[in-house]
């Protein structure tokens, strides 16, 4: 069922990483993103393993959360992996005296680049798993701000976005409700060849363009009507805040992308 | 044959950690031929009810048969049901999908595979059962009003000659006067083609004056279920479920606690502007004597 797709799906809970302000989480992403590919030797492997543990144990979210956003990705990993048993040159793995094809070199590279994988997909939950869609935007906002007066539109790009977010399960729902009334009227959307199922689409996917753009039109004149005129001058309820826990965490950030740099260039 | 639901159950996501019993041994026979109307506060299960009917929904538990289908045996026949069942979701204008009037009412019978003449035959039954005569056939759907609109998509059901006819709240959003002509034209089709009808509701009103039977739904269970007279002389139950009965029911029994002699089962307008003529003119003679 389409109710089942989970999009980076927020967790409500309370976590020290929860109350942070996101700029530092987004910041703190594009860091360890750069770290995790950047980390050289067993030292720096073990550094960022290490320190995702950390931010994981910090989130309060469910390590099972976590493994659920793996899933997508487990046949990259294991096909990348088998490509790089056997097509990395070096040493030949064998067995007695039966040569398996494999190379010592392909078994390493293949474990670095699913460590590598499964580290970037969990920092990236854990941003956002911990950082609601609207303190995401926010923070999106407030960093692509200095670029404004460069002429990007960064309020405009943050309002689309989260506008974006917040209809993607209106939409799911209208989409549902919409091939239900079509199959009462007897439509067919699982059989028949390709062809014949994409066409099956039309019925659907026309009322739904119309809703959509019927509700962009609504909420455009709600948004005039309220005096909505883009971001010059406009306060927020929650403004986001660099309190002191930020400052640590940064600090603690630059002292760590430090060590991994040192470790791959020294 | 008409309907029959034993033991029915459904609970909606199960096994996360939102899930939520919609329904609960919902137990319910409707003969060949009645006029039902089916109320509920918001979430009371009316809609996930009536999805049952025509297959959309299967049992989780419990079982229906739907004139000899049942639909939980495995390759039912959902896509005969479905014909037999004709299901007009709330604002049914929302899935007009056709250039012209005429084509979008003709989905329904092409996915049965009948022929041209067939098809043209039921599409003009069913736009003129709405009320809407050639002249809107080739007009694009976009054009019209939206109570013409909503009409395009109920006679887009109709047109697939169901048994059995379910709307669900047919005459939201409409003004006074489209509300007025929805329902009319629903009593009208009615009593002409002798299907059985399944109004939802949350509109006192609207069902008190139109259907035969009512049956009240609170909490994913039957609360209630019988004729409309006896359903709203328990007014007092009905507003504990959040309902209403209609604004002339509640007059009439006002008046009679007050010591006025009416009629107990007053529910329409017309019926309560007979009795209190009655009164005005038996006090009118007692007074001339």
């Amino acid at each position: 069922m389409l109710k089942d797709i989970t999009l980076g799906q927020y967790f409500p809970i309370e976590s020290p990483l929860h109350k942070m302000d996101p700029r530092t989480k987004i910041l703190g992403l594009v860091f360890m993103l750069i770290a995790i590919f950047v980390a050289n030797g067993l030292i720096g492997y073990l550094a960022v393993t290490a320190f995702t543990l950390l931010v994981v144990l910090m989130s309060k979210v469910p390590f099972k959360t976590y493994f659920k956003g793996l899933k997508p990705i487990w046949f990259i990993i294991i096909f990348t992996g088998v490509l790089n048993f056997f097509l990395t040159p070096g040493t030949k793995i064998y067995i007695g005296d039966f040569s398996t094809g494999m190379t010592i070199e392909g078994v390493i590279l293949a474990g670095k680049m699913a460590l590598r994988l499964v580290l970037l997909i969990i920092s990236s939950s854990a941003l956002t798993y911990t950082t609601s869609p609207i303190s995401l935007t926010d923070g999106i906002e407030k960093l692509l701000l200095p670029f404004s007066k460069m002429g990007l539109p960064a309020h405009e790009l943050a309002m689309m976005m989260s506008i974006a977010i917040r209809f993607i399960p209106t939409l799911i729902e209208e989409t549902e409700k919409i091939s239900k009334a079509q199959q009462a009227r007897g439509a067919d959307f699982d059989s028949g060849n390709i062809i014949k199922r994409a066409k099956a689409l039309v019925p659907m996917l026309v009322p739904l363009f119309i809703s959509a753009f019927r509700r962009a039109d609504e909420l455009a004149v709600a948004m005039e009507s309220r005096c909505y005129r883009g971001g010059n001058g406009r306060t927020r309820l929650n403004p986001i805040k660099f309190k002191k826990i930020d400052l640590i965490t940064a600090i603690i950030f630059v002292i760590f992308f430090g060590i991994v740099i040192a470790l791959r260039f020294i | 044959m008409g309907i029959k639901i034993r033991n029915l159950e459904y609970i909606y996501m199960q096994g996360s950690p939102f899930e939520k019993k919609a329904l609960s041994d919902i137990n319910l026979d409707i003969a060949d031929g009645e006029f039902v109307g089916l109320i509920g506060h918001t979430g009371s299960g009316k809609s996930t009810l009536i999805q049952h009917l025509n297959g959309l929904l299967v049992p989780q538990i419990g079982e229906i048969e739907v004139n000899g289908i049942s639909t939980k045996e495995k390759g039912a026949e959902l896509k005969e049901l479905r014909q037999e069942v004709g299901l007009v979701f709330q604002y049914p204008e929302h899935q007009i999908f056709e250039e012209t009037v005429y084509k979008d009412v003709a989905f329904g019978p092409k996915n049965m595979g009948l022929s041209e003449n067939e098809i043209h035959e039921r599409v003009v039954e069913a736009l003129t059962y709405v009320g809407l005569d050639d002249s809107y056939y080739e007009m694009s759907p976009f054009e019209l009003s939206g109570g013409q609109r909503r009409r395009v998509a109920i006679a887009g059901v109709l047109a697939m000659r169901p048994k059995t006819l379910i709307l669900d709240e047919p005459a939201a959003g409409l003004d006074p006067a489209g509300r007025e002509e929805i329902l009319t034209q629903i009593r009208a089709l009615y009593l002409k083609s002798k299907m059985t009808v399944i109004l939802v509701s949350h509109s006192m009103e609207d069902v008190a004056r139109i259907a035969n039977r009512i049956i009240v739904m609170n909490d994913g269970k039957i609360a209630m279920d019988g004729k409309v007279s006896e359903i709203f002389s328990r007014g007092d139950e009905l507003k504990n479920m959040g309902l209403d009965v209609p604004q002339v029911s509640a007059l009439a029994t006002e008046l009679i606690k007050r010591g006025v002699k009416l009629d107990s089962n007053i529910y329409t307008i017309e019926r309560a502007k007979a009795a209190i003529m009655l009164l005005a003119k038996e006090k009118r003679g007692a007074e001339e004597c």
